[in-house]
């Protein structure tokens, strides 16, 4: 069984969670560029190596961050949301 | 409405009545009592001045005065289920008195959870259920690691789940709350799983009216 620690729940089954891809920076919606904002709503990046991404604990619907490796898809860190921090900061 | 009129195991509950063999995995159908949930921006300061206390972290229950437990679900997200064994009024007269604070317009003061409409609610007890639970949870629910008052949020059988470790220690006890449209499936799920220890659902003919 692979393992996922939750924030909240500690760890858990990977199978209770999902993985809603990169943390993207959105772009302020009233002076983004077209172009800009076609970037943040259809590119990934899709980078071989240490990416954060969004998970969510599906029993809870608890969403948090996590660190994975995307080459040996190890987990590295998963940490909550700071509720006053930028998104993607660990508190 | 706190409480609804037909158990999602109704159809399951039928003559006279059913009595595990032994006292290994008794498993009681508690649906029909009310319950109710609350979740939102300001439900903690909203509960904690309406009852004499809330958990003070996630995944925490007490029990009031009365029997009645508080789950703690999130920050923000709280479960309240009456004693089973003398029901009272907490979940109605919480419901009301959100529905009055609502009216006057106060803000910030979360949103009431319909549970008994969402959730199905079993009470498993005796001194095989985290035996059998390994069968069909990946978390270590033995007593030494899910103490009294616990709460585990997780997937049962490939539902979601809500388990709460009563805050007696003998007989082991669980209130296990699970999707209500699953109940069907769930039923034969735990039959299936509780035979091996000669146990499984209970009721009375009291139980079906």
């Amino acid at each position: 069984m692979k393992l996922m620690t939750c924030p909240l729940n500690g760890p858990r089954n990977i199978t209770e969670f999902q993985c809603h891809g990169e943390v993207h920076r959105q772009p302020e919606p009233s002076g983004a560029s077209d172009h800009e904002w076609a970037e943040y709503v259809w590119m990934s990046n899709n980078t071989a190596g240490v990416v954060r991404e969004w998970w969510c604990h599906t029993p809870t619907n608890f969403w948090f961050l996590a660190e994975r490796n995307t080459v040996t898809d190890e987990i590295l860190a998963t940490f909550p949301v700071p509720a006053d921090g930028p998104s993607g900061e660990a508190s | 409405m706190a409480a609804i009129a037909r158990s999602p195991f109704a159809h399951r509950l039928t003559g006279a009545g059913q009595t595990p063999q032994n006292e290994n995995v008794v498993i009681r159908d508690l649906s029909r009592l009310p319950r109710i949930g609350f979740k939102g921006n300001g439900t903690t300061k909203w509960l904690s001045s309406k009852v004499s206390a809330v958990p003070d972290i996630p995944n925490k229950a007490i029990a009031l005065s009365d029997g009645a437990l508080i789950a703690r679900l999130g920050k923000e997200e709280y479960l309240v289920l009456p004693d089973p064994d003398a029901v009272g009024n907490v979940c109605r007269d919480l419901e009301a008195s959100w529905n009055a604070d609502d009216a006057r317009g106060e803000r910030r003061i979360g949103y009431p959870l319909p549970r008994a409409d969402s959730h199905s609610w079993l009470h498993l007890e005796g001194r095989c259920i985290a035996q059998m639970m390994a069968k069909i949870c990946g978390v270590d629910l033995r007593s030494e690691r899910l103490l009294q008052g616990e709460v585990v949020q997780t997937v049962v059988a490939r539902i979601s789940a809500v388990l709460i470790r009563e805050m007696k220690n003998d007989p082991y006890g669980l209130h296990m709350l699970t999707d209500f449209a699953s109940a069907d499936y769930l039923w034969d799920v735990l039959q299936d799983a509780s035979t091996e220890f000669g146990g499984g659902f209970s009721w009375e003919r009291e139980d079906l009216k």
